[in-house]
């Protein structure tokens, strides 16, 4: 919204020596955010009104002329090619220093002095275009006549009544403040944070008339509180005043005609709108409010055919829509040139109505945007008073020609609110004087009755329920009136005692840090969102998943159940660039059971499974030793205390059932891991291996452990054996490790370090060598002993996995 | 044998004493150590040897042979530092170290670790709760009802077929929820992922991250809530900023305010970013709104406090200078090995 300063003056003293700049920072700190100044004098700076006096042929170019112009006690001789120019032309002379456009064109240039044609030029008479005046100014290939009224050396900011500032408030910080969608509101505001005068609006009272028998029916009670009308003959439409129209040109408004532009005013010094509609448009002189039956068709002021559904609320005449109630007025019963009589609606309606239909039909108009903020049923009153006033003023000749009626169906209720200094105290943090309190009130139109400690105030209706309602809405008034930076800030005191301790948070930093740091790998994280066909693409049913009612694309209609659909997607939109890449994720994935959280403290119902994943992919020649490493790393770490178990039946969907192995954790299966599927893989246009883990993080979690604890170091020395047997492939290292730990408690650990897979070992056959540590605790083994050991566990071998020994 | 090891070790020792040059040390070499060398010769006598006898003997065997080993190595080094060792073993200081790959954390669990830790130190508790939100917790208790304008403003994602369904829009969701479950005194940070119905540009994600943080005690007023606003954002922003409090408006709380801090990257000149003004809008906070507390079951006669939110993706882009915000869910390795 944007705020005229010349206009707020109207209404309350500014100090006189204070910026524009920090006013607006004083209604930033206090009441709105003012989000841009702009100063209409600043762009018109070293550009006055110079007279021509004498008039030569440049020496050197027969297009040009040069002038001498006078703007008062000053002469300067400027270099001009107007084709209109003539001796006593009164025009826009731009000094060095000044802001134009040559030509009309592109960005502003500083103006200099300069040369033409070897003749010094020390400003330019300007063209409209070359300073931005309106069009009427403008003539072909000549510079502004300004006329013979105009006062030399006047600056052509104030010839055109351009010396105001715009202040551009933030729409989002007043939502809340319907007080403040208006000039006078801020005007108030303005007189209580530097304690100055408010001035009283105008209001003139005029004869009521009986000639036209004007009716109100309001249908819709709910959707109408307020409705004042009026009707108004011996009107004549013209243009409005200077005044007016500069004040509405200020603000961004285009002024129209007489009758438009007091609506406009009143819309924008109150934020209450108005409508003015021809009176020979409404049949019977009846006004109906009621909403529309269905879908009707009706069109706005806008010439555009609007579609009606059975919420929208319509000012009726006997016969037909006149106007879109709060939103828009219609094509057929608009003011026009030829408008003799009108009749004036001020009126309230519901504004989540307003806003409905406002949305609805993607129509946000100025008084949309006011209706829809909730405005007090009262300032229909005052609108009205002001509208007659108005038109008294500006159409003296106008009178009015029927009663004014007014419908209202709130009966006003005083809110009284008790405040009491303690607790204001309290809630600021510091102690704001009595007297200073009742001030700040009463400057905000409060009303305060003071007994003892305890303040009575009551609200003024212009600041609505949703503003003013509780005592802590009077906190935020007067300390921000009072300033926010006067109150010196103060730490809370608070018990020492620990905070409970968030083991979640802790295991889950250390599992980023072990996969980032021990791992390689990279974190990524994903969309919530999957489409229906990265659904289907992994063989799952659209039904287990929940979906989205609206959704901004087809590839986020569903939320994920599981990370692997994203990590896939990232799969194959890295493979462009890298040929091989680790990568994890941990995120909440969705399902359709029943979660930990509750719908609301009445309700049963809980929201749905919506718990931590872990999972991860990665690309490179062997990911299934990979990601199994990985895993084990992980969780040998944690010290979770797992199993991977072979079960070729349960592959968690995505797995190649030859590849993978169950995470097991306290008998519970908890994951996988192993090599992705390949027929997944194609459909997701992946062409290489991928290793896949996956864990039930909220499971996992319960696993990890703090128990380590020291062990002796040894005392006597160990003795280590290699061994290199060849075995037939289906021998798997598992079994194979067991019976040899089985065969001596002396043994501590055997380590593969070797696999070694060629044709000359024989079909099908490969070769493994490990080593095998032998401790005892208590004393120094002997080498007899170790190397019976060793015997016994070769025997053991060849019998039990056709092992041959290298 | 023994003997005959001890005596080839005290001989071969003299011989080497007496080297000077290295063609000399490589004679002696050959001569003890190569394969017809003496050591080599008394080994293969140890074959022969008792079976009880041979492991000693070839322990001493393998000691002699290492000493003797040590002892020509200490004489090249001796002699390579008079003969132009230099340029036969020229060493590359210039090589490039080993390298060791660790991977990378995404930026934005670097800024949330930096971000928990400051309020860690400040004694809140590090909380999550919900994404898939239900309308009682991420409005209505938040003193939202449905016909507040807010809603509008806050694109909010509806699950199909279930009533009251959302995606969190903000983290203030947790507000109610853990007023519930731990009552007062209360201090806690809620970082998560929200999302809003939104089309997505360089500055716009459907998905981003937020930080809520919640303070209830007896009496916690405005001069505490700036107070705590003021010494957090010194520490988020690592140095002593200009900040000033300003009215806000969000529905639960009361008074709201807008923080800001002076613009960092024109010093509260006034540039592009900050629109001119020399300031740029960080944080949204305030005092607990009574109706909230009262959905959370407290008394707001006893009890206040204050919220505030951060914009972690926000602060995110800020410390990387990162321009386009669907970088960070794009899973692009380019990108993610930044950091």
């Amino acid at each position: 919204m944007q705020i005229s300063l010349n206009w707020l003056k109207q209404y309350v003293d500014i100090p006189k020596d204070l910026e524009p700049k920090d006013l607006a920072l004083k209604l930033t700190m206090a009441t709105v955010e003012i989000e841009n100044i702009i100063d209409q004098r600043e762009r018109f700076n070293n550009i006055i009104v110079g007279e021509i006096i004498d008039i030569v042929d440049h020496p050197d170019a027969t297009k040009l002329k040069v002038c001498r112009v006078k703007t008062g006690k000053e002469e300067y001789q400027i270099v001009c090619g107007g084709a209109n120019i003539y001796q006593g032309l009164k025009g826009v002379l731009a000094l060095p220093g000044a802001q134009v456009k040559w030509h009309g064109q592109g960005e502003y240039v500083k103006l200099e002095k300069t040369k033409i044609r070897g003749i010094e030029s020390n400003g330019m008479l300007c063209a409209a275009e070359e300073v931005d005046l309106p069009e009427i100014y403008s003539v072909n290939g000549g510079v502004v006549d300004l006329g013979a009224k105009v006062k030399i050396g006047q600056s052509i900011a104030e010839v055109f009544g351009l010396d105001d500032v715009i202040f551009e408030i933030d729409n989002k910080s007043i939502t809340h403040r319907s007080d403040l969608w208006g000039h006078y509101g801020l005007a108030r505001e303005i007189a209580a944070i530097f304690d100055t005068k408010l001035g009283q609006l105008k209001t003139d009272i005029l004869k009521e008339g009986k000639e036209v028998d004007l009716k109100v029916e309001i249908e819709d009670n709910e959707n109408c509180l307020r409705y004042m009308a009026v009707a108004i003959g011996n009107v004549k439409i013209e243009a409005s005043p200077d005044w007016l129209q500069n004040f509405l040109k200020a603000v961004g408004i285009r002024p129209i005609n007489n009758i438009v532009d007091i609506s406009n005013f009143v819309m924008l010094e109150l934020g209450q709108p108005t409508h003015a509609f021809d009176r020979k448009d409404i049949t019977d002189d009846t006004i109906i409010i009621k909403r529309a039956k269905g879908k009707e068709k009706y069109r706005t002021l806008d010439n555009i055919e609007r579609e009606l559904d059975l919420n929208t609320l319509l000012i009726c005449d006997k016969k037909r829509p006149v106007a879109l109630a709060g939103v828009m007025g219609g094509l057929n019963s608009e003011v026009e040139e030829k408008t003799e009589e009108i009749i004036f609606e001020v009126a309230n309606f519901n504004p989540v109505n307003i806003r409905k239909t406002a949305t609805r039909l993607d129509l946000r108009t100025d008084a949309a945007t006011r209706f829809e903020k909730g405005l007090d049923p009262g300032l229909v009153e005052i609108g009205m008073k002001r509208v007659i006033t108005l038109i008294h003023e500006l159409l003296p000749q106008a009178r009015l020609t029927s009663k004014v009626i007014d419908i209202n169906n709130l009966k006003a209720e005083a809110r009284v609110i008790e405040l009491s200094l303690d607790f204001l105290k309290r809630r600021v943090g510091i102690e704001i004087p009595k007297k200073e309190v009742i001030r700040i009130l009463e400057s905000l139109s409060f009303k305060v009755s003071d007994k003892k400690g305890e303040l009575s105030v009551t609200v003024p209706d212009f600041r609505t329920k949703k503003d003013i309602f509780i005592v802590e809405d009077l906190v935020e008034e007067i300390a921000r009136i009072y300033g926010y930076d006067n109150i010196e800030q103060v730490m809370p005191y608070i018990s020492m005692e620990p905070q409970e301790y968030n083991q979640e948070r802790e295991i889950e930093r250390q599992v980023k840090n072990i996969l980032v740091n021990v791992g390689g790998l990279n974190e990524v994280l994903n969309y919530s969102f999957i489409s229906e066909k990265q659904i289907l693409n992994l063989g799952l049913e659209l039904e287990n998943h929940l979906e989205l009612k609206n959704t901004l694309s087809q590839d986020q209609k569903y939320l994920r159940s599981s990370l692997i659909f994203n990590l896939l997607h990232n799969v194959s939109d890295n493979l462009r660039f890298f040929k091989e890449c680790k990568l994890f994720e941990l995120g909440r994935v969705f399902n359709l059971k029943a979660g930990e959280y509750s719908f609301s403290p009445k309700s049963k119902e809980l929201l749905s499974s919506q718990s931590k994943e872990l999972a991860g992919v990665v690309i490179n020649d062997n990911p299934f030793i990979e990601v199994k490493g990985l895993v084990e790393t992980l969780l040998n770490l944690l010290e979770v205390k797992y199993e991977l178990r072979i079960n070729k039946n349960n592959s968690g969907h995505v797995l190649d059932n030859t590849k993978c192995l169950e995470i097991i954790i306290g008998d519970n299966l908890i994951g996988y891991l192993g090599e992705v599927d390949k027929k997944i893989l194609s459909k997701n246009e992946i062409k290489v291996k991928v290793g896949y883990f996956q864990i039930n993080y909220k499971e996992f979690l319960k696993h990890v452990a703090d128990n380590l604890k020291y062990e002796p170091l040894p005392k006597y020395p160990g003795m280590t054996y290699d061994l290199s047997i060849i075995v037939p492939f289906k021998v798997n290292w598992a079994d194979l490790e067991q019976e040899v730990r089985s065969t001596s408690k002396l043994i501590q650990q055997v380590e593969l370090f070797d696999v070694y897979q060629v044709s000359k070992l024989g079909p099908n056959k490969r070769s493994l060598a490990f080593h095998i540590h032998f401790l005892d605790k208590k004393r120094t083994l002997e080498t007899k002993e170790v190397e019976k050991i060793r015997e016994e566990i070769v025997k053991k071998l060849i019998k039990k996995f056709k092992a041959e020994i290298r | 044998m023994l003997d005959e090891l001890k005596k080839l070790k005290e001989d071969a020792l003299n011989e080497f004493k007496k080297v000077k040059e290295s063609e000399e040390l490589q004679r002696l070499e050959t001569k003890y150590l190569g394969r017809k060398g003496e050591l080599t010769k008394l080994l293969k006598k140890v074959r022969d040897l008792a079976l009880e006898e041979k492991p000693r003997v070839g322990k001493f065997a393998n000691e002699v042979k290492s000493e003797i080993a040590k002892t020509i190595n200490d004489i090249k080094y001796e002699l390579g530092s008079h003969e132009g060792r230099h340029e036969a073993e020229y060493f590359d200081l210039t090589l490039p170290g080993k390298k060791y790959k660790a991977g990378h954390f995404h930026p934005l669990t670097l800024v949330q670790k930096q971000l928990e830790e400051i309020f860690e130190r400040m004694g809140f508790m590090v909380l999550e709760g919900p994404e898939l939100e239900s309308e009682y917790y991420n409005f209505e208790a938040l003193n939202i009802p449905e016909t507040h304008p807010a809603r509008d403003t806050m694109d909010t994602y509806y699950l199909k077929n279930k009533k009251g369904w959302l995606l969190r829009t903000h983290t203030s969701n947790q507000q109610v929820r853990t007023i519930e479950k731990y009552g007062a005194p209360l201090r806690a940070v809620f970082p998560g992922r929200c999302f809003r119905y939104e089309a997505t540009d360089a500055s716009h994600e459907t998905t981003f991250n937020q930080l809520e943080g919640l303070m209830i005690d007896k009496d916690i007023s405005i001069a505490n809530l700036i107070a705590v606003m003021k010494s957090l954002l010194r520490e988020v922003l690592n140095k002593d900023v200009k900040v000033r409090m300003r009215p806000g408006y969000f529905p639960f709380v009361e008074p709201g305010f807008e923080l800001d801090d002076s613009c960092l990257i024109c010093s509260g000149k006034g540039c592009s970013v900050c629109k001119k003004s020399g300031w740029v809008e960080l944080l949204p906070c305030g005092l607990v709104h009574p109706n909230v507390l009262r959905a959370g079951g407290l008394d707001p006669k006893v009890y206040s406090g204050f919220a505030f939110g951060l914009g972690l993706t926000r602060l995110v882009m800020m410390k990387y200078e990162i321009d386009d915000i669907r970088l960070l869910l794009s899973g692009d390795l380019r990108f993610l090995n930044q950091f």
